[in-house]
């Protein structure tokens, strides 16, 4: 473990958060999921789609349940994994080994990301599946809002982790999950009331700085039979993220290292 | 009685204890809060909006406090293994659960004080009135609900791990109303085995929806209260179910080895 | 506290971040396709929208449901308002049934009734506990004000649902006129294309003027005028350039009512130039959009008429 390179580090700490979500068997909760959406399946089955339109209407409604699904699992996943090593005492041989804070934090981040991009492709598969395509819709579309649908559980697991280290762990949890489904009607909430004076201007300027992951769920732009992002907004869109999680990132390790073990 | 009350208290205190519990309450609270700031134009008897979205809250926030405290219980007694000294007191392990579930329902109802008295003093604050049979009757049949709840989340923790029992649990409650409409929908498209099935699964399956006063509350100006002899057959339907999940609880207690 | 370089370049983008935020808006297209009126009838009526409720992904089919739940006084029945009328009349009509009391056939209740429903005591039960009738009683309306709030957060959380600002001015307009004329001019900003909102604002305006016992009548005359001649400028712009009143159905966007407001509201914007304008501007206003219309035969007849009176 000497000489490990810093991506070796980060990789072998991802796969223990993976090995330990599947000694937990949380594979059981994306089980569950999946047998309500196949029960979902069999009662669409049963009562038949009557139109194009509740066609889309439910495989919208199948997408956005996949994305929650996700995103409700990564929350908790991330949220629980420094808590749970500090609790347990195994953050500190881990952290005894030459592996820097950034570098845990990061292999805990990925493994987090990766565990909800699982719950998405699985869910988003038997619901995009099982619906009948009966109006036009864009795969290139797709394709952006499966790219978008993993950033925004990236930007979930990053600032849930940065939470476990500032917050207790179940006011982190309900905070990320209100700001992932309520920040931006939060952000225009704000924004109305002050519209129009100002502290329009600064106001949108400040509550720019809470994640809007609003921006990062193109599922009705799908259902909707919308066409691809610009590619130069699809890049705008990957560089906001990217900069959210190098935030997320920078903050955690300062908190984290300062913070005595 | 004793014992069961001891327990009881033991699950209390330590939900009070817990910075968890707060933390709902604390989101909660504020959120209610927040509906009290806005002025929706200047307008007055809008209390429908305000009564809708705090039932709301604290039905969601007393169903998550009482899911995960009760599915929580038992795997963190194995887990710490203070199990071990209390059964080797003069305590059966149906005391145990039903101490246990004591404790999960006072919890629930501390909860629903803290809110109620929340809402109370927004609703004072706003000059509007509060429909206090309805509203009495709500927070007893959430208790109702709240034990089959709880008494399937201590029978699923016991056979499941923690995460899925909290899953399944809330997926349950979350889905409650959704299934009903569902059966009643898919019913007449079925054949006679899947008849049979549904009949089967409407009586077997505890439905939860019949507990939901809510609706009935935020509209309470032109509904009356529930007369007793429909409270009186809630009561015995909850007291069933959760009898069942006690009963199932208590079999997988006994067939797992100390 | 020592800071890697990366960390520093990292909070430095960070601080930039609103610049960048404002230039993503993947959701901002065109609002009148994620509303197309037909396409919302038919999800929301549709068994599959009556078994989801108020579980919905889009705060546009929530707004459905709670609207019918709140005017029949939490009773849920299936969905059978005519939503579109409600935002563009204010009327509460049913859509495709009778309404209970005229003989025809009733919407079922969401619920159903004892002699249709399998369950037997749970079912009574769940009558008992939710607010229920029986759907071959009347229905009861109640006011649409109670739903006000809602329909204020469903902007905020949307501001481009041009129904909820048009249904939500319709009920406020009453209480509060003067509420309900900047209730729509949010709408408008958010909404440059929807001619519907600075049409109803202007009738409200119009309204007001008539109320107008201060002397201030004339400066809602003028804005009545600046908000016809809005609207009549959108209707230029947005309606189908091949729109076809004999076959609706194959213009989703742009519904049998919209075509009837768009007339209005051009209608209205040359009244109010014959009236507190000029004739000739009048005639000239009433040429163009009569062209615009493929004829329309109020706006003919008013041309010829000014016509003659200007001779």
């Amino acid at each position: 473990m000497e000489n490990l390179s810093p991506f070796r580090s980060v990789g072998l700490i991802g796969r223990g958060v993976l090995l330990e979500t599947l000694r937990r068997r949380e594979i059981y909760v994306l089980l569950i999921f999946a047998a309500v959406f196949l029960s979902g399946v069999l009662v669409v089955r049963v009562v038949g789609i009557p139109n194009p339109e509740t066609g889309t209407f439910i495989l919208n409604l199948g997408l956005m349940l996949a994305l929650t699904a996700a995103h409700v699992l990564t929350i908790l996943t991330a949220a629980r994994q420094i808590p749970f090593e500090l609790e347990n005492r195994t953050i500190y041989p881990v952290l005894a080994k030459p592996i820097t804070r950034s570098e845990y934090i990061f292999g805990k981040w990925w493994a987090c990301t990766a565990a909800g991009a699982l719950v998405l492709f699985v869910l988003g598969a038997i619901a995009w599946m099982s619906v009948p395509k009966l109006e036009a819709y864009s795969f290139a579309m797709l394709i952006q809002t499966v790219v978008a649908g993993v950033l925004s559980l990236g930007t979930v697991a990053a600032v849930a982790l940065l939470g476990s280290v500032l917050i207790p762990q179940a006011m982190n949890i309900v905070l990320t999950a209100l700001v992932v489904w309520f920040g931006h009607s939060f952000t225009g909430f704000v924004v109305t009331r002050v519209a129009g004076g100002p502290l329009e201007a600064p106001t949108r300027w400040l509550t720019a700085y809470l994640p809007n992951f609003n921006k990062l769920n193109l599922v009705t732009r799908y259902t909707d039979g919308i066409g691809p992002l610009p590619p130069g907004e699809f890049l705008a869109m990957i560089v906001y993220v990217t900069i959210i999680f190098g935030a997320c990132f920078a903050s955690s390790a300062l908190v984290f290292r300062r913070r005595m073990l | 009685m004793n014992a069961i009350w001891l327990i009881a208290k033991g699950v209390l205190i330590e939900a009070v204890r817990r910075r968890e519990i707060y933390a709902v309450v604390m989101v909660s609270v504020l959120l209610i809060g927040a509906v009290l700031t806005v002025d929706f134009f200047d307008l007055e008897g809008i209390e429908k909006f305000y009564r809708e979205v705090a039932l709301k809250v604290m039905s969601f926030a007393t169903a998550a406090t009482a899911i995960v405290l009760a599915a929580r219980q038992l795997p963190r007694e194995f887990e710490t293994r203070t199990i071990y000294p209390m059964m080797a007191r003069p305590v059966s392990r149906l005391q145990f659960l039903l101490g246990k579930l004591l404790g999960v329902l006072l919890a629930t109802l501390f909860c629903l004080t803290i809110f109620m008295t929340v809402y109370a003093a927004g609703t004072i604050y706003l000059k509007h009135d509060i429909p206090w049979q309805l509203f009495t009757q709500y927070i007893y049949l959430q208790l109702l609900m709240m034990a089959i709840v709880a008494t399937m989340s201590f029978w699923l923790s016991m056979i499941l791990n923690l995460d899925a029992a909290i899953t399944i649990s809330a997926i349950f409650y979350l889905a409650a109303s959704v299934l009903s409409s569902l059966v009643t929908y898919i019913f007449p498209d079925l054949n006679a085995i899947g008849k049979y099935l549904l009949t089967g699964f409407v009586y077997i399956v505890p439905q939860l929806q019949i507990f939901d006063l809510s609706a009935k509350a935020v509209h309470g100006n032109d509904w009356p209260p529930l007369k007793f002899d429909t409270i009186g057959m809630l009561t015995a339907y909850a007291f069933v179910y959760s009898g069942l999940f006690i009963g199932f609880s208590l079999f997988s207690f006994r067939r797992r080895a100390l | 506290m020592k800071f890697a370089h990366w960390q520093i370049l990292s909070l430095a983008a960070f601080a930039m971040v609103p610049l960048l935020a404002g230039t993503i808006k993947p959701n901002d297209y065109e609002a009148s396709r994620r509303d197309n009126q037909t396409a919302l009838k038919r999800r929301n009526n549709s068994a599959i929208g009556a078994i989801l409720g108020e579980i919905r992904a889009s705060m546009a089919d929530m707004m459905f449901v709670k609207t019918e739940i709140y005017l029949h006084n939490g009773v849920a029945y299936m969905p059978h308002l005519d939503m579109e009328a409600m935002s563009e009349r204010g009327e509460i009509v049913d859509d495709d049934h009778g309404d209970g009391d005229d003989g025809e056939e009733k919407p079922p209740t969401v619920i159903p009734a004892p002699e249709t429903d399998f369950r037997g005591i749970i079912g009574e039960l769940e009558r008992r506990v939710k607010p229920w009738q029986d759907p071959d009683m009347p229905h009861i309306h109640t006011s649409g004000t109670e739903l006000l709030p809602w329909y204020r957060v469903m902007t905020i959380s949307d501001p481009t649902n041009v129904r909820a600002y048009q249904i939500g001015a319709w009920w406020l307009k009453g209480p509060k006129p003067q509420e309900a004329l900047d209730f729509l001019r949010e709408g408008m900003a958010n909404n440059p294309q929807a001619f519907q909102l600075p049409y109803m604002a202007g009738q409200i305006a119009l309204k007001l003027s008539d109320r107008s016992d201060s002397g201030d009548s004339g400066e809602h005359i003028a804005d009545a005028r600046r908000f016809f001649d809005e609207a009549a400028d959108i209707v230029i712009r947005e309606r189908p350039a091949d729109y076809d009143r004999d076959h609706p159905e194959n213009f989703p966007s742009w519904s049998e009512y919209k075509e009837e407001d768009a007339r209005g509201a051009a209608r209205f914007a040359v009244y109010l130039e014959r009236d507190h304008g000029s004739i000739q501007d009048a005639i000239k206003k009433a040429e163009r959009y009569s062209q615009v219309f493929g004829g329309d035969g109020v706006l003919d007849r008013l041309v010829e008429r000014l016509g003659r009176s200007a001779n």
